[in-house]
């Protein structure tokens, strides 16, 4: 699990990364709002990033709202810890688009409790995104046997999207997780194997009536 | 201005969570940071740069109280507080009150005891 440390305090970059690299966490950090945005862009961006507010060029307010408006499936869990402790300033944090927020001097039980916090969040929505793509595929698959079908009367072949007529079975095979086994039904035992059957049986006869 | 000691270093030790070594490490960073900051604030001051001498303050702040240097981080708080409400009339005196606090924090960690108290005795 990586983190990203965003502070321009040399001091609390530090105390961050290695207390995040104490608790097993992989750390990278950067000394300002520039450097994290560029690092939040890459491809193997990490999932959790802890940002101070107050610091010179792109501050973390600003950078809370380009992640935000990232086009990414799956954005980044973002902490903000600062030392802007009004309550006005945790809310304006809040909606700029920060899952949580800590006051700084902060302390290192209460900022490890919330970073698992995160942790669990990312987990949780990547495992409903799984399943989210599960009953997506499965919905796609079940609309490919709706609508309306052209089917011969007499020999019950299926016309397909590229007018080609195909056995039933085949398009059910080809549109669905579905497979057939083939066997005969009573009354088709009946009306077709029966007679064959009788059929061979006379010319058994016939044949041996004749040697 | 107080007779306490101007580090707090059982303090310190605590919001590292007992890592003497990292405290040791975190000193030696804000140490050889300390004349720069007093610098870069007496020129945000003289050139009247508001932004500068609140951002600058602000982050002093946050050093100081980790390092438990509660009279400085009392000191650059006022300071960054004046600041951002634009009283610029008061920043000179604030800005002498952190000056006079940074220079107690220089003299406690340029003295020796505090590495003998944290090495051999302070209790986390």
């Amino acid at each position: 699990m990586k983190a990203l440390v965003v502070d321009d305090e040399p001091i609390v970059r530090r105390l961050l990364e290695t207390s995040l690299t104490e608790w097993g966490y992989e750390v990278i950090s950067a000394g300002g709002g520039e450097e994290a945005w560029a690092i939040l862009q890459r491809e193997d961006a990490p999932s959790l990033a802890i940002l101070d507010w107050t610091m010179p060029g792109l501050d973390g307010l600003e950078l809370c709202r380009r992640v935000r408006a990232l086009a990414k499936p799956q954005k980044p869990y973002l902490i903000f810890v600062t030392a802007k402790a009004r309550t006005q300033d945790i809310v304006t944090g809040l909606e700029a688009g920060a899952d949580d927020y800590i006051v700084k001097p902060f302390n290192r039980d209460e900022l490890r409790a919330r970073v698992r916090v995160g942790f669990r969040m990312l987990e949780l929505q990547a495992v409903l995104a799984d399943r989210v793509q599960e009953l997506e595929d499965a919905l796609a698959r079940v609309k490919q046997l709706q609508g309306l079908l052209p089917i011969c009367s007499y020999c019950k072949k299926v016309r397909d999207d590229r007018n080609y007529w195909q056995q039933v079975e085949t398009y059910i095979e080809g549109h669905s997780d579905a497979q057939f086994t083939h066997g005969i039904c009573p009354e088709c035992r009946e009306k077709y194997v029966a007679p064959e059957l009788e059929r061979l049986r006379q010319v058994r006869r016939a044949t041996e009536g004749g040697a | 201005m107080s007779a306490e000691p101007a580090v707090d270093l059982d303090g310190a030790l605590r919001w590292v969570g007992g890592d003497r070594r990292l405290l040791l490490e975190l000193i030696g960073l804000f140490v050889e940071d300390l004349p720069g900051r007093l610098t870069g604030l007496k020129e945000a001051s003289a050139t009247r740069d508001v932004r500068q001498l609140e951002r600058l303050a602000h982050s002093l702040k946050a050093s100081a109280a980790i390092l438990g240097a509660g009279d400085l981080r009392g000191a650059a708080l006022a300071l960054e507080e004046a600041t951002r409400s634009r009283r610029l009339d008061a920043a000179p005196e604030l800005l002498a009150d952190v000056e006079r606090e940074v220079g107690r924090v220089s003299a406690f960690f340029d003295d020796p005891a505090w590495r003998a108290r944290l090495e051999g005795g302070a209790s986390a």
